[in-house]
């Protein structure tokens, strides 16, 4: 294993560790390597910047591996997907909603299967066509951006203060569901969650049991509770350093979530097309 | 592909000066004595890149008419203009080359191979020096116009989306749409000297890989008329860095709405407007305290805003809605929407600040808009398939 971090310290948790350190920062990025371990400090602690230097010179993709491998199995150093031409200037976008649709006794349905750039516009507008009650089926929902999935539970819940506490190595830091616009949120709200729903996923079922009095159907999540911080590396790679643990005050995220009861045969067969 | 010759070898800052001042005595010529040339007042003329043609339209903006159309090479995505070597240029982003057109005859004098989907192009201040973000290969190739080489070419970047010189023409800052810092390149040595970070990493919560592959970190660094301060949304971050240019230095963070595009500069420096496509709105920032002064109701997929000579009237160009909203910079607020069916992509004012022309990329034509009475006066039709943008000489030109 790579020796970079200069004093390993506590664990913020099981599953990986994170070094305790100054915390400084070093000069402004003279080449990407700087660049790359002024990132990296803010959320590892001090780098042996003398060592890096020794192994890796001014190469920035070994320095990323150095890094990663000083973190860890929780750490990534992963290829970066390309964007196309058409994907940046939002000729062609993913869609985050899946199926959107009326079920018995005025209930909507509305599948989130990720938190995409267009997810507040998509969801505010499938809020907006009815239903005084949601079904949010959330079962394939792997996570991604965490601002964005704060916007989302803002648009169901309103905003709240200290609704998110995030725990970085030294630090505790306590995030507020943002004001939002939002001219129809539900009166009733049952998320339906799995396996499968992971990580931001999994903190916006928390906050809308805790804050919206959502139901909770399911099975136990998946149980990921903690921020990746994404550096990019070069054209082609990204390094992907865990952060902060996540906590939402009143749930349990660690191990999964666990829910308030099983889909009931009915809803089931509502969901099936 | 012909080899880029080492930077030091051809490019110093001597030769620069050389070619500033030639270019100068040929722009002073220009314009002291009726050359003989077929275009010379060619700030009249608007040109037009067509991603499914493969061309360039040329439309006479007194006639509002397509009198040429010059083939270049696949998809191309912006043109650029030096009155100073009297060249056009087309970035043709699916072959991998650039096309330099004489502006005088309209005839391609040279093609050449650059990086993986050169892009976006920005000519430096004494019009002698293209430079080209080579955005699949995370490069940027600098460009001889006078003689239409490729200098070198520049590593160590990110995606690099739109490019800004400094006002000497010395340095280059590079927005890198696929991280959180703008590269300052020596354009003399032809390298990355400094990377300025604008935002702090995104915070991820997945169990997969997330939105990668529609991640937005920076489109551009947009500067101040003076050149002294440079503004750089961050679109994953929510923020605009201020960066003094001079220094290399962020100087304050500025919070923004989600997911914002790019600034855009009013003539007289006065104002920053930034679209913000996640929840559909458009910040206005004072330059001069640094601090947004309104927030404003937007519309979808806005990649594009342009702004009158006298600095009163935004027009936001938003592609998902067809339409431009149009915004009394004075008032603070939005008065009206120009309906532009047909997929709007980005605008050019005219010089004399009369006209707006929009290219319609899924109508195959360009829509012009009377400044003034903020209307659609008229469309031009026969301009090509897909017109993707729109450029003048001597206008203040962007690309999305």
């Amino acid at each position: 294993m790579a020796h970079v971090v200069k004093s390993k310290g506590l664990l913020l948790g099981a599953g990986f560790a994170l070094a305790l350190g100054s915390g400084v920062t070093g000069p402004a990025a003279a080449d990407s390597v700087d660049r790359l371990i002024a990132q990296a400090e803010t959320y590892m602690g001090q780098i042996d910047v003398a060592e890096l230097r020794q192994a890796c010179g001014g190469k920035v993709r070994c320095a990323a591996e150095r890094i990663a491998a000083s973190l860890g199995d929780a750490a990534r150093l992963e290829p970066t997907a390309q964007p196309t031409t058409d994907t940046i200037r939002w000729v062609e976008t993913t869609a985050s909603l899946g199926a959107v649709k009326d079920l018995p006794n005025q209930h909507r349905l509305i599948e989130l299967k990720r938190f995409g750039r267009k997810v507040e516009p998509d969801l505010r507008r499938a809020l907006e066509l009815g239903g005084a009650a949601v079904v949010l089926d959330l079962r394939g929902n792997a996570g991604g951006d965490f601002g964005r999935m704060l916007r989302v539970a803002s648009l169901l819940i309103g905003p709240r203060a200290g609704a998110v506490t995030l725990t970085h190595r030294n630090r505790q830091e306590h995030l507020d569901l943002p004001r939002v616009p939002s001219e129809t949120r539900p009166r009733r709200i049952s998320v339906l969650v799995g396996p499968g729903t992971a990580s931001s996923a999994e903190v916006l079922a928390a906050l809308l049991r805790r804050h919206a009095g959502a139901e909770i159907l399911g099975t136990r999540t998946a149980g990921k509770d903690y921020l990746l911080r994404v550096i990019p590396v070069d054209q082609t790679m990204r390094l992907l350093i865990p952060a902060e643990r996540i906590e939402v005050p009143g749930e349990t995220l660690a191990g999964g979530l666990r829910p308030d009861g099983p889909v009931s045969p009915g809803l089931l067969a509502a969901l099936s097309p | 592909m012909s080899q880029p010759t080492r930077p030091h070898q051809l490019y110093s800052r001597r030769a620069s000066m050389a070619l500033g001042a030639f270019a100068l005595t040929a722009l002073v010529g220009a314009f002291a004595a009726p050359m003989a040339t077929a275009h010379d007042d060619a700030d009249k003329y608007l040109f037009v890149p067509n991603r499914g043609s493969g061309d360039i339209a040329v439309i006479d903006t007194t006639r509002d008419k397509v009198i040429a159309t010059v083939p270049v090479g696949q998809v191309p995505h912006q043109v650029a203009v030096s009155m100073a070597t009297r060249r056009i240029v087309a970035s043709n982003t699916a072959d991998n080359t650039i096309t330099i057109i004489d502006l005088d005859t309209w005839k391609p004098v040279a093609t050449l191979a650059l990086g993986v989907e050169p892009e976006h192009m920005q000519i430096n201040p004494d019009g002698t020096l293209l430079a080209v973000g080579n955005i699949g290969a995370g490069t940027v190739s600098l460009v001889s116009l006078a003689t239409a080489r490729e200098l070198t070419r520049v590593e160590g970047l990110i995606a690099p989306h739109n490019l800004t010189f400094s006002r000497d023409g010395g340095r280059l800052f590079v927005a890198n749409l696929g991280a959180d810092h703008v590269s300052v390149v020596d354009t003399a040595l032809g390298r990355v000297v400094d990377e300025v970070t604008v935002s702090e990493p995104t915070a991820l919560a997945a169990k997969g890989r997330g939105t990668d592959a529609e991640y937005q970190g920076i489109i551009n660094v947009t500067p101040t008329p003076d050149g002294r301060l440079g503004f750089a949304a961050h679109g994953e971050g929510n923020t605009l860095a201020v960066i003094d240019l001079e220094a290399g230095k962020k100087i304050k963070d500025v919070t923004l709405g989600e997911l914002p595009w790019r600034a855009y500069g009013t003539a007289d420096g006065r104002l920053m407007i930034v679209p913000n496509n996640g929840d559909r709105t458009v910040s206005i920032i004072e330059t001069e305290s640094q601090t947004v002064i309104a927030t404003l109701p937007g519309a979808a997929d806005m990649t594009g805003v342009n702004t009158d000579n006298d600095s009163t009237t935004a027009f936001v160009i938003s592609r998902g809605e067809d339409k431009a909203i149009v915004i009394d910079l004075t008032a603070l607020s939005v008065v009206g929407e120009i309906a532009l069916p047909g997929t709007p992509e980005t605008g050019v004012i005219t010089p004399d600040g009369k006209k707006l022309y929009v290219a319609l990329s899924a109508a195959n034509e360009v829509a012009v808009i009377d400044v003034a009475t903020r209307r659609v006066v008229r469309s031009i039709d026969g301009v090509g398939q897909g017109p993707w943008g729109a450029t003048m000489a001597n206008a203040r030109n962007y690309c999305h």
